[in-house]
């Protein structure tokens, strides 16, 4: 075992004595303190669920929502296996079956298992670090209701008939308005939406969460496991869903305004949706996968009574899954005709992944045999999924060797592989965790007996359903087909497994009736039924998690800190009390976990659900071609968000607090160390990611043609125009930094002045780019090249227009005396966003204006 | 990092002027962290822009007629992308070989130090393997 | 080594026996689809003695208590790191050389063909060595045993993907792109090949046969597919002739030597055709009838009309005319 310390010291001796503090907040003694933690954190009295931010309200709600997903997705599958039973069956039409195939895949995918591994997180990792709430609640919230608004307008599309018909994968041009006229895909472009939204701001929440909310003395060698697992996922999320994002602007782009991406007549390709899509959807996979290997590991040492075998060999194993998976997304392309040589470096890329994950598994094992393992349900399902995962472990390398791929690819065989990886990799852990988590939130124990018997139907059910489709998919049978001739060897085979996927879903049945049950008349769990080492059986998830934050010195503090149960219950950690009345949590430092600030959280309101609910009616208009609606919602849309905004960035008390056991910490912070800032240059990350990806596609219609792209009737763009656009930008820039530096000595006139100066620049660039835009005469819609470029200065004229934006947003609070030399948090975020536009414009007009000359 | 007799910068004195003097420094250890944490997957950005690095470079060559060019062209293209491959290793060896001689004495940093020799060497394996493919694949079949 | 394969292939039968079919890529006829197959034998092997392993090693530990510690590095380093990297190490070179074989170029002066896929059927365009315009045919694919064919894959309208698991692997055919592969039967006999890349509402009937036949049939049979169709013998098949060219199917379907729509599937052969509608019904005057006039309810949202306005009479005469087409 590796010593679990990491860096620094655990915690820090105070600056200063509160005694000889006078002037801060101080917190009194006793139990006062408990009570005005409970009335701040205390659930409001009506519309709760509404309103309510508060992580195990957020994340409850959440994980059932996705659960219900999960179970109508599930009952899609069974249609779809009675279709598939015999040949030839008309049970269903082919318009049909293709609806179900594909909004099964999208539902499982996106509404289900993302939102579910980052729900538990939301649910639980406040509890294992240590911390009250996430960094963000309202953040939460609002990721949790556009999910939900979206998800349900995703999921009713089928009962009106019109869901989405392409594929969950949405190939070009099948999706595109040519062959795909109707409403289904816009559905599709809708949910995929939505989920984005609620997918990044979930991991910005959790980047932010585990780096900055760890509970004092909580090193990055101390975390729960399951933390860096969460921390890779939300990287992950953070890059990879950027991907699918501009993926699916350009498809918008192209049905909507005729833009030709991948219109092949028109200059486009087909093949660069494949490339965005599978740039996400390979590492999509491993977003589910590694938070259930999160919670495998989580439960493992708990049942085997003894510590995790090799957790830096776990904790680096993740970190490398979330870098290789990203190396692997020609994985699904091995067909498209690319040179053999490029897709012999994927599948050496695809390959190497193989050892983080032996090293995953045999951590599992070494620990199974290091402990006494005690054989309760959540063990159960966790053995279940080592050896499901390993069997769609090892027919994930055969999908890997390129050659053995162009036979299995699109074949039931495929079905098979990612159905045990999923299945396997995700729903086994996630009932594991069902059964091990869930007396936390009810309190009652979920049944031994029936949990057996649903593990055994779904254990026996799922390999007799899905171990035949490998021999099916061998014997020629590809997926998304409707119905087959019954001479072609696939009858029996197709009979077993839609037999047994009904198995299946009795299992899952079971433990929805065990659920069910257990809420009535489940027997009482203590507050730690398993005895297991981790802080979240500490919390009892109350809404204010702990009653006082005590330091860590071990990653399972439950079983090395003797004291640590007492002393937290005690009062006699941190944060004891609520020194400001609101709802508040530690901030620490990234690696070290020392206490740095008390961030104070916002409350219950109306913001998140209002802003989310006018979202999705905007999204929703816009789906449905209804324009009066959508203006409507959209300015409500806009003014609840606005307003949502103004609200941040509060005035705070400017005396430090006491923050208990003698140390004295500031209630606001305005530069780097703030959470706010962090949140911001975590979402500047996934927006690189986008222009990353607008860029790609650029440079990719050019090698798809490059004796023809650009096409030789485009003018060559000049040098003068966009030197002068770059400059202006630059321009604009440099003032808002010097509004920055003259606000920091509290000149509010050359604040102001700056401010304004610096949004008539950035107009200037504007209106500069527009000119020379229209003036080369480059139409978006005749061919790709023209909208690849009107793409890119596109987002960047977004980015000056928000510039200037943020501008005129901080010239309005310097005017209300909203921002001064101290409350600058606003200033220092907006000059953030200026700091990532520069270069990005100025690479962007350097490609838009230069490549052209290069190739030509 | 800093030793505990350093007057921590996240706590701060009840003096405003006094905090706001200490934040800079603050800003200072956070990305400190923030690099730290990089740092242990050093050896992944090296895989990644090798990796991409010679995905292009095969990519574009042969779309821009590589694949018809005469023998020794052919050759000296694979020759380049093979030295690139062993270029990168050595990075990542060289990476490995000094977070090593700098942290061995450290027992407190054994657990970064574990994370980041496994991740160097899982990457580096990573790069290596691309050897086979430049060695037994055939340019732009 | 070469009785090593001979017992290897001899073992593989035994493994796979009844996996035979027309369109499985466990019973391969051609030298792609055998080396693919066994590549795949190897990672069976391989596989199943990882998946046991694992499984015994998370069993065994409830099945006797253990009173050692366990060996964590054998653990870590034994099954974590070595297991994958040696099989993998020794298994990727393996796979690269087997990609190699498949993509291999072909002598000069063989068989080209063109195949094009469209929604739900599927031009194949031989190439004549001779200079002469290529002869089309549809839904069908023949090919000359045992010598290497070019085939350079396109797409109509959308993406789909060319698949005869029995010879080789699939290749993918994009709007836009001219993909080539090279595929081979040594067996002479029937295989069937089938979209394997959703292309939407009738994807699943977007088949065709391939037929392997012996270099000299095959000569014969493509210059009789070049050759215009012979006059019809009868007054039916005449009659049947006549109602093709008023009707109007020329606009879609080409008859060489009487029409030459290219909208829809080339006919001048379709009586010699083992199947109807890209493999939606058997190949016979019934169905093809049928066909005509059903079109819609049997494959719903292919682009052929119904012709339910027909009588009986003209019905059977025109699928007559059609049916002697061969």
């Amino acid at each position: 075992m590796t010593a679990p310390f990491d860096d620094t010291v655990t915690t820090r001796p105070p600056a200063r004595a509160p005694d000889a503090a006078p002037r801060h907040l101080r917190q009194s003694e006793g139990p006062d303190g408990d009570e005005r933690l409970r009335v701040a954190w205390a659930k409001p009295r009506r519309f709760g669920l509404l309103t309510e931010v508060n992580n195990t309200v957020v994340g409850v709600l959440y994980i059932a929502t996705g659960f219900l997903f999960f179970l109508g997705a599930g009952v899609l599958a069974l249609l779809m296996r009675v279709q598939l039973a015999v040949p030839g069956n008309t049970f269903l039409g082919a318009g049909t079956y293709n609806q179900l195939f594909t909004m099964h895949g999208t539902v499982m995918m996106f509404l289900c298992a993302v939102p579910i591994v980052e729900a538990v997180a939301v649910l639980l990792l406040p509890n294992m670090l240590g911390a009250r709430d996430m960094p963000f609640p309202r953040l939460s919230a609002f990721g949790y209701w556009c999910y939900a608004f979206g998800g349900v307008l995703v999921f009713s599309s089928l009962f009106f008939g019109v869901a989405p018909d392409g594929g969950w994968f949405m190939y070009p041009p099948l999706s595109s308005s040519t062959y795909s006229p109707g409403l289904n895909t816009e559905f599709w472009i809708l949910g995929l939406g939505f989920v984005e939204i609620s997918a990044v701001a979930a991991a910005v929440e959790l980047i932010v969460g585990i780096l900055r909310t760890r509970a004092p003395g909580m090193t990055l060698g101390r975390m729960p496991i399951f933390a860096w697992y969460m921390l890779v996922t939300a990287g992950m999320i953070m890059i990879g869903m950027p991907m699918v994002i501009a993926a699916d602007v350009l498809l918008e782009l192209e049905r909507a305004f005729g833009m030709p991406f991948y219109d092949a007549t028109r200059g486009g390709d087909p093949v660069l949706w494949q490339h965005l899509f599978w740039l996400f959807g390979h590492p999509e996979v491993y977003i589910i996968f590694l938070p259930a290997a999160g919670m495998v590991s989580m439960i493992l040492p708990t049942f085997t009574r003894t510590r995790l075998v090799g957790y830096a060999w776990v904790a680096l194993a993740a970190i490398s899954v979330g870098f290789l998976s990203f190396g692997l997304w020609v994985h699904h392309m091995y067909a498209t005709g690319l040179p053999l040589l490029s897709l012999s470096f994927f599948s050496a890329a695809s390959t190497a992944i193989a050892i983080p994950m032996g090293v995953q598994v045999f951590a599992w094992l070494a620990t199974l045999w290091d402990g006494k393992p005690v054989l309760r349900v959540p063990l159960l399902f966790v053995l279940g999924f080592l050896i499901i995962f390993v069997i769609g472990g090892v027919t994930g390398v055969m999908v890997a060797a390129v050659p053995y791929d162009w036979q299995v690819h699109d074949s039931y065989f495929v079905v098979a592989h990612f159905h045990y990886v999923l299945i396997g990799g995700m729903v086994f852990p996630l009932f594991a965790a069902l059964y091990y988590w869930s007396p936390l939130v009810t309190h009652r124990m979920l049944s031994e007996r029936l949990g057996r018997w649903a593990f055994w139907l779904m254990f026996v059910g799922f390999n007799a359903a899905f171990l035949p489709m490998h021999f099916t998919g061998l014997r020629g049978m590809p997926r998304r087909v409707y119905t087959y001739a019954g001479d072609l060897g696939w009858n029996g085979l197709n009979l077993v497994s839609s037999v047994f996927s009904f198995v299946f879903a009795a299992g899952v049945l079971v433990v929805v009736y065990d659920f069910v049950r257990h809420l009535r008349t489940g027997a009482k769990a203590g507050h730690d039924p398993w005895n297991a080492p981790s802080l979240e059986w500490l919390s009892g998830l109350a809404p204010h998690g702990f009653r006082s934050l005590v330091p860590v010195t071990s990653r399972y503090p439950l079983w090395e800190q003797q004291e640590l149960p007492g002393d937290i219950v005690a009062g006699r950690g941190y944060l004891p009390d609520a020194p400001t009345r609101e709802r508040e949590t530690l901030v620490s430092t990234p690696v070290g976990g020392v206490p740095e600030q008390i961030l104070r959280l916002p409350g219950p309101g109306w913001t998140a659900f209002g802003a989310a609910l006018a979202t999705a009616v905007v999204f929703t208009a816009m789906t449905l071609r209804l324009a009066a609606v959508g203006v409507v919602a959209g300015v409500a849309a806009t003014a609840a968000i606005l307003s949502w905004l103004w609200s941040m960035d509060r005035a705070l008390p400017r005396e430090p607090a006491d923050a208990g056991r003698g140390t004295v910490l500031p209630l606001y912070s305005a530069g780097s160390s703030s959470v706010g800032w962090w949140g911001m240059a975590v979402c500047l990350i996934s927006d690189a990611a986008v222009v990353a990806s607008f860029m790609f596609a650029y440079l990719f219609l050019w090698t798809a043609r490059p004796a023809l792209w650009p096409p030789a009737w485009a003018p060559l763009p000049g040098f003068i125009e966009p030197a002068a656009i770059a400059a202006a930008t630059v321009g604009a820039w440099l003032l808002f930094e010097l509004a920055e530096r003259r606000n920091r000595r509290d000149h509010r006139l050359a604040t102001a002045l700056c401010l304004v100066a610096s949004a008539l620049f950035a107009g200037g660039a504007l209106v500069m780019g527009w000119r020379w835009l229209d003036g080369a005469g480059l139409s978006a819609t005749g061919h790709s090249y023209g909208a690849a470029v009107w793409l890119l200065l596109g987002y960047i004229a977004l980015h000056l227009a928000m510039g200037i934006a943020m501008a005129l947003w901080c010239l309005a609070r310097l005017a209300l005396g909203m921002i001064d030399s101290w409350r600058c948090l606003t200033l220092r975020i907006c000059l953030l966003w200026w700091r990532f536009t520069v270069p990005a414009a100025v690479l962007t007009v350097a490609l838009v204006a230069g490549f052209p000359h290069v190739v030509a | 990092m800093s030793s505990p007799s350093v007057p921590p910068p996240g706590v701060s004195s009840p003096d405003v002027a006094a905090a706001r003097a200490e934040e800079p420094q603050d800003a200072r250890e956070n990305a400190a962290g923030v690099r730290a944490l990089l740092d242990t997957a050093f050896g992944y950005f090296v895989w990644a822009a090798h990796f991409l690095v010679v995905y292009i470079a095969t990519a574009v060559s042969c779309q821009l007629g590589l694949g018809t060019a005469g023998a020794r062209t052919r050759t000296t293209f694979l020759a380049v992308l093979a030295l690139v491959t062993v270029a990168a290793v050595a990075i990542v060896a060289l990476h490995t070989v000094r977070r090593y001689r700098r942290q061995r004495e450290l027992p407190e940093r054994r657990f970064r130090m574990a994370v980041t020799i496994g991740n160097d060497a899982i990457a580096a394996v990573a790069i290596a393997w691309q050897l086979l493919a430049i060695a037994l694949v055939p340019l732009c079949a | 080594m070469t009785r090593g394969r001979r017992r290897f292939t001899s073992w593989s039968v035994v493994l796979l026996a009844g996996c035979a079919g027309r369109q499985s890529a466990l019973d391969p006829a051609g030298p792609a689809a055998a080396s693919i197959h066994r590549l795949g034998v190897w990672m069976y092997v391989g596989a199943t003695l990882v998946v046991l392993l694992v499984t015994v090693l998370a069993v065994m530990p409830f099945l006797r208590p253990r009173e050692r510690p366990v060996n964590r590095r054998l653990f870590l380093w034994g099954g974590g790191v070595a297991l994958p990297f040696l099989t993998l190490t020794a298994l990727v070179p393996y796979v690269m050389t087997v990609g190699h074989g498949t993509r291999a170029a072909t002598a000069p002066g063989r068989l080209s063909v063109d195949v094009t896929g469209s929604l739900y059927w599927w031009e194949m365009s031989y190439r004549r060595t001779d200079g002469a315009p290529s002869a089309i045919s549809a839904n069908e694919l023949r090919l000359p045993a045992g010598e290497p064919v070019e085939l350079f894959l396109r797409a109509n309208d959308v993406i789909h993907s060319f698949w005869v698991p029995s010879l080789a692997g699939k290749t993918d055919m994009i709007p836009g792109r001219v993909n080539r592969m090279v595929i081979q039967g040594d067996r002479p006999g029937i295989y069937r090949g089938q979209c394997a890349e959703y292309c939407g509402r009738q994807h699943a009937h977007m088949a065709f046969d391939v037929i392997v036949m012996p270099r000299a049939e095959f000569d014969a049979w493509l210059a009789r597919l070049a050759r215009p169709v012979r006059e019809p013998a009868t007054p039916q098949l005449r009659a049947g002739r006549e109602l093709f060219v008023d009707l109007g199917c020329g606009a879609c379907h080409a008859v060489r030597g009487l029409t030459e729509g290219r909208r829809g599937p080339d006919l001048t052969q379709v009586g010699a055709r083992r199947s109807i509608g890209a493999g939606t019904l058997p190949g016979d005057v019934g169905n093809i009838a049928g066909w005509i006039a059903s079109a819609q309810h049997l494959k719903p949202g292919n682009a052929m009309p119904s012709y339910d306005q027909l009588a009986g009479p003209q019905l059977r005469a025109l699928a007559a005319y059609l049916e002697s087409l061969r």
